[in-house]
């Protein structure tokens, strides 16, 4: 609670970092972790072969690859932890702590990987004869290693929060690099990113080599053996994968998580995998049986699946890990499980450093009749109780958008006036009804403030703003004695005194 | 007029042998699943992918005898995968079928891909017969 909250109210805070995620993950995986060593090893077979067309396709591809990873690539990889940063600066910030030098090192590899892809497309030309051809072709396969390298290195920090493993009662970096998930997860990403990269080699083909050339069917050929080899080790990674995640729910989580939503996840997850791969599979077969019959589009199909079992597989992985952010340790609202027993004795406010100025719009709507004083009152309720909601609903939630909290009280409570008793009495056992979401972290007289904030937002659907639309304001001591005591103050001056630098804007 | 069409239809089928064949493989599937007995399907579908992939596996084999050892592995994974994908994928989708209901969405893409991998493996074991590898195989 050191930190202001960064709210987006109709995306949400998670669809933020999936988007820029999953596009990160795409780019990443298709054309740097997996085309890197495809193009390597065209480069080489060219060269072993006398064979330039190969050469001048190996290029063209790496040219393409060369433009997305270093803008899109690059700035993505860079917005993954920006975005959540702002979105969860605690889960960061213990990431930071225990990753320390894997993220140093990272940081050195990426370099290593930029200046490599640099210096690989541009001596491509002027290295391209004897002794130099064979340095470049060396420099292909470093750039190969290292693309892989820094895969290898966030993958362990993806399944250090799924599950810490042994970091729980040891607390090392070790300990923590080498979660239970990191292997099967790396084992699984490593053939994916291979068969993505040959889905769209495939798919360039076409681009860059002409129909009537008989050069175009021996590449497709030759691509789609490489996605032939990747294929059945996707399966073989992803079964591994998808052994672990279930024990280490099961360690975690208890019976309570074998829901029949995971169950379903799960379902659908393998056959969705299956599919994938049974699309990547009839392409590879007509490209190397019928190379010149595969149209185009054909080439589309196993490139949506992959990427749509990609995108599928990037949500179960955030879906098994709730109700945590780092597994057993801290929750998705960023509180450390070993604090709850504190917040839920002196409540969450008597921790904020901020609170969240409501805006105009959003103190519309309150019961008509009342007077001054009774308005003063039940707009500082509603300032408190959206405090509350801020600090531990709206990493998840949003007010109206998506996975708005208000859909969810509608579709349970329906139009019937939602008092604070009843949505109270839920979010009181939130977690042992949907044990994705954490237990209330507040005390009893915050789930009543925030009740108050869930019944006003039933007649105010103005949109919950962020600490970057509507500024925060700083708890002084006597506000937070006054919210601890549940006395209103006198004034709303002084429940939340401005400070010149943190006003709204 | 009907004769006619027919022998157009018969000379374009003619033209190419590959195209008999993958006329007879639907045929055979269409026939299977106008009959729509599952467990029938599953057999005769299943011995008519067993029997020709013996005969792919058979030919295939002997001529990869043939080129021995001046065969790079590559060009032994041509000359093989065809035809094993598509026995693997048929009996894929044979099982696609058994699990789920006829009429089902599953069961539809199990037929679908049953047609086009028991059409692929009658190709592949078609040309399993000749004397060179597949053109541009190099
Ligand atoms: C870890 C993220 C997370 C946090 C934190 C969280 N929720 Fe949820 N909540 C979810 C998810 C995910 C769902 C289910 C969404 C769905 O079914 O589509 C959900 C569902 C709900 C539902 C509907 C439950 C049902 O039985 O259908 C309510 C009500 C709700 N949340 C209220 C809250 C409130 C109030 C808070 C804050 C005290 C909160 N949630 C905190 C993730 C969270």
């Amino acid at each position: 609670m050191d930190f202001p909250v960064f709210h987006l109210d109709i995306l949400g805070n998670r669809g933020l970092i999936a988007v820029i995620a999953t596009l990160h993950v795409l780019v990443n995986h298709g054309l740097a972790v997996g085309m890197m060593p495809l193009v390597a090893a065209m480069e080489w077979y060219g060269h072993r072969r006398g064979d330039a067309r190969w050469d001048r396709l190996a290029y063209r591809i790496l040219f393409v690859c060369f433009l997305i990873t270093t803008t899109v690539g690059a700035l993505t990889g860079v917005g993954i932890w920006l975005s959540v940063s702002l979105v969860n600066p605690y889960s960061i910030g213990s990431l930071i702590r225990v990753f320390f030098w894997a993220w140093f090192v990272e940081w050195l590899v990426f370099i290593t990987e930029v200046l490599l892809i640099l210096a690989y497309t541009l001596t491509w030309k002027r290295w391209s004869t004897g002794a130099a051809k064979v340095r470049h072709i060396r420099l292909g396969f470093a750039l190969a290693f290292f693309s892989w390298v820094t895969m290898a290195i966030i993958v362990s920090i993806l399944g250090f929060m799924m599950d810490p493993g042994n970091w729980l009662s040891q607390q090392t970096l070790w300990s923590g690099f080498a979660n239970p998930i990191y292997l099967p997860q790396l084992a699984f990403r490593t053939p994916l990113a291979a068969a993505m990269a040959g889905v769209i080699a495939m798919f360039l083909v076409p681009f860059f080599v002409k129909r009537e050339d008989p050069f175009r069917a021996t590449a497709l050929r030759a691509i789609a053996v490489w996605t032939l080899v990747a294929a059945p080790l996707v399966l073989a990674g992803g079964l591994w994968y998808f052994s672990v995640v279930p024990e280490a729910m099961r360690e975690n989580f208890g019976v309570a998580l074998a829901s029949l939503a995971f169950a379903e996840w799960q379902q659908r997850f393998l056959e969705i995998a299956a599919l994938t791969v049974i699309a990547i599979l009839v392409v590879v077969q007509v490209a190397i049986a019928r190379p010149n019959l595969l149209p185009r589009v054909a080439l589309l199909v196993p490139f949506v699946a992959i990427l749509w079992m990609t995108g599928h597989f990037e949500r179960v992985r955030e879906f098994v890990r709730k109700p945590y952010v780092i597994g057993s340790y801290m929750y998705a609202n960023g509180f450390r499980v070993e604090d709850y027993p504190l917040l839920q004795r002196d409540g969450v406010l008597a921790y904020a450093t901020y609170s969240n100025p409501l805006t105009p719009a959003e103190q519309a709507g309150l019961p008509q009749g009342l007077s001054e004083a009774e308005r003063t009152a039940r707009l500082a309720e509603i300032q408190l109780g959206k405090d509350v909601f801020m600090t531990t609903c709206s990493r998840c939630h949003t007010g109206h958008g998506v996975n708005a909290v208000t859909a969810h009280l509608k579709r349970m409570f329906g139009d019937r006036p939602w008092e604070p008793e009843l949505t109270a009495g839920y979010i009181e056992s939130m977690h042992d009804a949907q044990p994705y979401m954490p237990p209330f972290p507040g005390n009893r007289r915050e789930l009543k403030l925030l009740g108050a904030y869930l019944h006003h937002l039933q007649t105010n659907d103005a949109p919950v703003p962020g600490a970057q639309q509507a500024g925060v304001v700083v708890v002084t001591p006597e506000a937070r004695a006054a919210a601890a005591t549940g006395r209103p103050p006198a004034t709303r001056a002084a429940a939340m005194p401005r400070t010149s630098e943190t006003a709204a804007r | 007029m009907l004769a006619e069409t027919l022998s157009t239809a018969g000379a374009w089928l003619a033209r190419k042998p590959s195209r008999l064949t993958v006329l007879n493989a639907l045929l055979l599937a269409g026939v299977l699943a106008m009959i729509g007995s599952t467990e029938l399907f599953r057999f005769v579908g299943g011995v008519a992918v067993v029997l020709c992939g013996l005969a792919f596996a058979g030919r295939t084999a002997r001529r990869s005898m043939r080129v021995g050892a001046r065969a790079h592995p590559y060009d032994l994974v041509v000359l093989w995968a065809p035809g094993a994908i598509a026995i693997a994928l048929a009996a894929a989708a044979l099982m696609l079928m058994a699990a789920y209901p006829a009429g089902s969405f599953p069961h539809l893409v199990g037929l679908g891909l049953f047609v086009i991998e028991f059409a692929m493996l009658a190709l592949a074991t078609g040309e399993s017969g000749a004397r060179d590898l597949p053109a541009g195989a190099a």
